[in-house]
């Protein structure tokens, strides 16, 4: 039975807002963006008025784009959200429907379990193949440390997309462009009595393209942001977002008060969690154990919860909270037993951003606590409950830090990216051939962020649901492999975890005549990972670097002797590459295998695609090699 | 006022809250449970009890309500029960409101913590559910997560309360509590049991449980929903309004209510009906048939259905109209209106999703009507005006093979009329996969025409995503559909034909996909020696190699089968070895049927090899007496996925 199409469909048909469609399916006849800054109660708030009309011009697209949501957070306001529809008649006129009746809800995102974030979904009325529909609405908002990006690329094709911006004399804006192609908007500066005003178009925009292994849209999706730097009240210069030392001010203002009084209970666990470590080092990783297999993720996230941690104690009570809770609660409980931690601001990989360059709260969506050893900072993140201690977490590496040294000093420094050498997997496979079946004893070491990973992986399962997981992981070097046995090893007896696995693949050999085909290439680790897109702006993610060192053990049956092995085959350059190599020992094949992929960013530019696609190209070719074994005549 | 209607509220709570059997509230000082089943200590957690009482009380306007009370206490064994657990939604709208609500945590050493009262947050769902969260504090391996919950509830004299979970429960509790007069049917599934009603205080008690249930695991070829032990309820007897032993509903009332509903239209909706008829295409229409099938494209495409309209009208025909949006209801009573403006003759029917739960119709239920079918008995020929994507006569697949109920009309009374909707043959719900492969002169790419035709459900299942999407994004799909490795290097020249929903109502238009691929991972080498793993051609193939003990018996969506014809043309100078695999013959069968086969064949002429695979499922339900055989079928078509031929210089 065919599996997957079906599921297929409806993943598509799900994520149909996303997709880019064809022109003629509908589009967006204009988007349309006025900003106004001004100053209200002697602080300035932005005032923006959105105007977005579509255009449906098939019948797809009255199922696919019937609706359009509005999200907005606690700092924002929403007023005077018109929609109206106008839809053909057979008498060639337009017939208005006005929509009244919307659905507000609480925006769900993901991992957060209680948000205050408003969505307020809208259903097109009247829609016939030929209709408009209009929307209109003003957003205020009196927090200027977040700002909306203007985007450049949406999910449907845009008619006409005009942003403008209109700042008074006394308040000082500027821009960051990111992935602005030359030419692609036009702009224009008026400069008037008491404001300035910026506008940008643009005219028949594609729809942005969604790539596979792409990191996400910010990273390659035409985008401008503006900051408001300061603004001058009564002749005094007031800072707003001029540089990360305003947005360091600010938060620190805002948790200002967490945490002042260290309590007794913190105090006593404090004492209990390091009881017997002389080392500071070592006191600070068994806090950092303690909280990360202590404390559970849930998140609430309204008002200020989302910018300000709770209190430790509080914390410790509930035993669960969110990353700025978790990472309070390390701050108190090292601080308590007179370590200097501290908090710390940082974005995930999902936002492109750093501080140095765009010192708005858009530039991080976690936090973290931070300590320093000797030179070298150490970051803890308790939001995995199997961060390796002295690595960073998967989703922070390669990402700028705010650092909060004091309530008014901090530092911002790269959180570094975990290399190829550390990310390895060791595996040795030890094979075996009982006629044409092949029984195999694997053996996997996990190190690096691959150790927190296994970990991760396993950290759900019940024991029946660990067998099954050992069931997936053999069947995905072949699916008719059956497994014997197994075992994980537990991170807490070891550094690093080691899996083994017995298995037996049934029918692996090919047999013709007097000779047996085996490939001893079990598990082709990036076969399928060319890229394929022939014209892509997006990079390449990885989630790690990584390297693996497979050694392959054939024990050559008795009766037969080895006719054929495969040529060596190797591919090296800074960032990735490949070794494979044969040789025969005794009454063993051995085939030892090296892989890589090492980037500093964990991106790979597109300039860089063609030579990727090489390397698999040669890769691949050596995974097709088979070795031939030969009975021996008697 | 609102203080004292507030404490009389109350008081009506407390006074009528000895009556029952179940005590529904929590222990003053709680202790862990010892659980002796050690299968379910190895779960992640345990439900160790709950309980849903619902009390049938009159509000003060004199309309019956419930007032629901829930308690839950459940073990966390592990941190997955800890994160299944550990926080708790609870729907809370206007119409069911919250009067109660306490949740506490106690810890394998016995420390209580409950919540406060500003932990529970008020929550908009996106599908216009209002719920009310929280977080149990305090909670790690071993605690047990405790709450109770009252509600006012609308009343329904009907419905379903599921006793069995994903995780084991040890007891789990359904009662309804009545004023004397009010008889209800209850029913018991899946190992519910169903105590004796009683009475007790001058309340009427009826009470079902299960106990001591496993946590149900979800299984290949089965359905799961419809496994877990459930109670069903129904309101039978009002002994103050009706003589005793007549019953209130039954479901002859209940379709004619249905007919009623969907039948009796205004003046005003009648003109509107006849306008949206006014058009030549519909004229054009002569055979009934024709007519259907023009009204059921032109509701569904002008049309549009989603599970929540905004507005209390969306069932009304002017706001259908006039907004060209509506729910399901409104759907089904736009097409009664034009079937009935155009002299159609029609019934209406419902079933469920036999995957969900089969219909028992034995039982009289009403919220087991979720699916609706139309039957038009001058043709013989069933539609579902809720499913957008299908055209008569198809309908989903699982709801064939299970009992419906349709209103029959005979001298203008109308009755409720069971039958069931057999699957067409399985022959007609086919997959066709042509492939024709030759290779390029360095061997080390297989160029591979590819052609599938879909016919029957298994072309109604697929054709939304080629006709919903163009271009690229269709070609995408397509891409995915016809792959043969995890993912092809090259693959383009994408053809489509009859990709229209129209194709569906015409016999034998099947949808048509192809392509070329063109393909290097099936190519491996052995020294000079080429190795073309020519099982993948048939596509990636699901496999049960190695599965745990079987719990269900067998079911799929419908019957259908598979036909491959494999063409290779063999490089000039080459030989081909290792073909007798490809000759493979597995067949299950039950009491003397053919319940599934896998058949390969291949003949090679000349430089021409040729492999003719054939897989039929001819059952939608299948005992799991013959699993063992059935698994061999399916792994026949996992192992035809690895069989790898030779090619040898001559």
């Amino acid at each position: 039975m065919k599996t997957g199409s079906i599921l297929l469909i409806l993943f598509f048909l799900g994520c149909s807002h996303l997709s880019a469609m064809n022109k003629n399916s509908a589009y967006i006849m204009l988007y349309s963006q006025e900003t106004t800054i001004e100053l209200k109660n002697n602080h300035p708030v932005s005032k923006t008025d959105f105007k977005i009309n579509f255009k449906f011009n098939d019948e797809n697209s009255l199922k696919l784009y019937r609706s359009y949501p509005i999200y907005y957070s606690y700092f924002d306001k929403l007023k005077n959200l018109e929609v109206y529809t106008k839809n053909p008649t057979s008498n060639g006129k337009f017939k208005k429907i006005e929509i009244k009746d919307f659905k507000k809800s609480n925006a769900s995102s993901g991992s957060v379990f209680y948000s205050d974030q408003v969505e307020i979904n809208i259903d097109f009325l009247g829609l016939t193949v030929g209709s408009e529909a209009y929307i209109s609405y003003t957003m205020v908002t009196e927090e200027l440390h977040f700002t909306d990006p203007m985007t450049f690329r949406y999910y449907l094709p845009i008619e006409a997309l005009q942003y403008k911006l209109t700042i008074p004399k006394n308040v000082n804006v500027s821009f960051i462009e990111k992935n602005m192609p030359p030419n692609f908007a036009t702009y224009t500066k008026l400069e008037k009595k008491n404001e300035t005003i910026h506008n940008w178009s643009a005219n028949n925009v594609d729809p942005e393209k969604l790539c596979e292994h792409a990191p996400s849209l910010f990273y390659y999706t035409p985008h401008i942001l503006y900051k408001v730097n300061y603004y001058t009240l009564n002749g005094e210069k007031k800072n707003i977002s001029n540089s990360s030392d305003d947005l360091f001010q600010w938060y620190s203002k805002n948790i200002k008060g967490v945490n002042k009084i260290a309590s007794e209970r913190i105090k006593m666990l404090a004492d209990s969690i390091t009881k017997g470590s002389v080392l500071e080092i070592e006191k600070v990783e068994k806090i950092y154990d303690w909280v990360k297999s202590n404390i559970r993720y849930v998140a609430f996230e309204a008002g200020m919860e989302g910018l300000v941690p709770r209190e430790a104690e509080a914390i410790c009570m509930k035993r669960y909270g969110d990353c700025k809770d978790m990472s309070s609660i390390q701050f108190a409980l090292l601080r308590a037993v007179n370590i200097p931690a501290c908090l710390t601001w940082i974005g995930t990989r999902s936002i492109p951003y750093t501080y140095s360059e765009v010192p708005l709260k858009n530039t991080d969506n976690h936090m973290i606590a931070a300590y320093k050893n000797g030179t070298e900072w150490i970051f803890l993140d308790a939001t995995d409950p199997n961060g390796i201690f002295g690595l960073p977490t998967d989703e922070i590496q390669g990402k700028q830090a705010m650092i909060g040294l004091s309530d008014s000093t901090y530092e911002l420094t790269m959180v570094p990216v975990v290399t190829a050498r550390v990310n390895s997997i060791t595996e040795e496979c030890h094979l075996k051939l009982t006629n044409n079946d092949v029984a195999i004893n694997m053996v996997s070491q996990f190190g690096g962020s691959f150790a927190g990973n296994f970990a991760n992986q396993i950290h759900y399962l019940t024991e029946k649901e660990k067998e099954e997981n050992a069931k997936g992981i053999i069947k995905s070097i072949s699916n008719n492999a059956i497994l014997n046995k197994y075992s994980f090893s537990s991170k807490e007896e070891d550094k690093m975890p080691k899996t083994t696995f017995d298995f037996t693949i049934k029918e692996y050999v090919k047999e013709v005549g007097n000779e047996k085909y085996i490939n001893l290439l079990l598990e082709k680790v990036f076969m399928n990972n060319h890229i394929t897109e022939e014209i892509r702006t997006a990079p390449y993610s990885f989630n790690l670097n990584m390297s693996t060192h497979k050694t392959y053990i054939l024990e050559i049956p008795e009766d037969y002797k080895v006719t054929f092995k495969p040529e060596n085959a190797s591919f090296k350059n800074e960032n990735f590459g490949f070794d494979i190599n044969y040789q025969i020992e005794n009454n063993q094949l051995i085939c030892k295998q090296i892989l890589y992929a090492d980037f500093p960013t964990l991106l790979m530019p597109v300039e860089q695609f063609s030579a990727w696609n090489g390397f698999i190209k040669l890769l691949n070719k050596a995974y097709k090699e088979s070795v031939i074994l030969e009975k021996k005549s008697k | 006022m609102k203080k004292i209607i507030l404490v009389l509220f109350i008081y009506l709570l407390s006074d009528e809250s000895n009556a029952q059997r179940l005590n529904i509230d929590w222990e003053a000082t709680p202790t862990i449970h010892i659980i002796k089943n050690e299968l379910f200590l190895k779960e992640s957690a345990i439900v160790i009890k709950e309980v849903n009482q619902y009390e049938v009380s009159k509000d003060l306007s004199d309309q019956l309500i419930y007032t629901h009370r829930i308690h839950k206490i459940i073990r966390a064994n592990d941190e997955k029960g800890i994160e299944m657990f550990n926080k708790i939604k609870i729907g809370n709208s206007e119409n069911s409101p919250i009067i109660l609500i306490k949740a506490r945590t106690i810890s394998p050493s016995g420390k209580v913590m409950e919540l406060e009262a500003n932990a529970f947050k008020d929550v908009k769902e996106d599908n216009g559910y209002s719920t009310k969260i929280f977080a149990l504090e305090g909670v790690e391996k071993g605690s047990e997560i405790e709450f109770v919950v009252y509600k006012r509830q609308q009343f329904m004299p009907f419905g379903t309360e599921y006793l069995q979970d994903v995780v084991p429960v040890l007891e789990n509790w359904f009662e309804i509590v009545s004023d004397k007069n009010l008889i209800f049917d209850i029913k018991g599934y899946n190992g519910a049991v169903v105590e004796k009603d009683t009475t007790i205080n001058n309340k009427n008690s009826f009470l079902a449980y299960a106990k001591n249930k496993v946590g149900l695991k979800e299984e290949k070829y089965a359905s799961y929903v419809s496994h877990f032990a459930r109670v069903e309820y129904s309101l039978a007897y009002n002994l103050e309004e009706k003589k005793r032993g007549d019953r209130l509903f039954d479901w002859d009332d209940y379709f004619s209510l249905v007919y009623r509903q969907n039948t009796s239209f205004s003046d005003k909706d009648i003109k509107a009906g006849i306008k949206l008829l006014d058009n030549q295409d519909y004229r054009n229409c002569k055979l009934i048939i024709e007519k259907i099938n023009w009204i059921e494209n032109f509701s569904k495409t002008s049309f549009q259905q989603q599970d929540v309209v905004q507005s209390k009208d969306a069932d009304e025909i002017s706001f259908i109209i006039k907004n060209k949006l509506t729910d399901e209801k409104g759907m089904t009573k736009l097409f009664s209106l034009l079937f009935t403006v155009s002299q159609i003759n029609f019934q209406i029917g419902y079933t469920t999703n036999r995957f969900i739960k089969t219909f028992d119709t034995e039982f009289i239920n009403p919220d087991n009507l979720t699916s609706c079918i139309f039957y038009f008995p001058d043709i013989k020929q069933y539609l579902a005006p809720n499913e957008p994507f299908y055209r008569m006569p198809y309908i989903p697949s699982t709801w064939y093979d299970n009992n419906c109920l349709f209103t029959k009309d005979s001298m203008n009374i109308i009755r409720a009329e069971k039958r069931m909707i057999a699957h067409s043959d399985v022959k007609l719900n086919y997959t066709n996969h042509d492939v024709h492969v030759f290779f390029n002169t360095e061997l080390d790419t297989a160029t591979i025409q590819i052609k599938n035709t879909f016919q029957g459900q298994n072309m109604v299942e697929i054709l939304p995503g080629f006709i919903l999407f163009e271009n690229e994004k269709r070609d995408e799909i397509a891409k995915e559909m016809l792959r043969i490795s995890e993912k092809d290097e090259k693959i383009n020249n994408f053809k489509y034909e009859n990709n229209d929903f129209k194709y569906l109502t015409m016999e034998d238009n099947p949808l048509k996909i192809s392509a070329i691929i063109y393909a290097t991972n099936q190519i491996e080498k052995a020294g000079n020696k080429y190795l073309f793993k020519i099982g993948e051609l048939i596509g990636r193939q699901a496999e049960m190699y190695q599965e745990n003990e079987r719990q269900f018996d067998i079911e799929i969506p419908n019957p259908h089968q598979y036909t491959r014809n494999i063409e290779i043309d063999i490089p000039a100078g080459y030989k081909v070895n290792n073909l007798d695999k490809l000759n493979m013959h597995v067949v299950a069968t039950y009491q003397g049927r053919e319940t599934c086969k896998f058949v390969s064949k291949y003949t090679l002429k000349d430089t021409k090899l040729e492999v003719n695979v054939f897989e039929v499922y001819n059952e939608s339900q299948t005992s799991k007496s013959v699993y063992e055989d059935y698994r061999k079928v399916i792994n026949a078509a996992a192992d035809f996925n690895k069989i790898v031929i030779i090619l040898e210089k001559l």
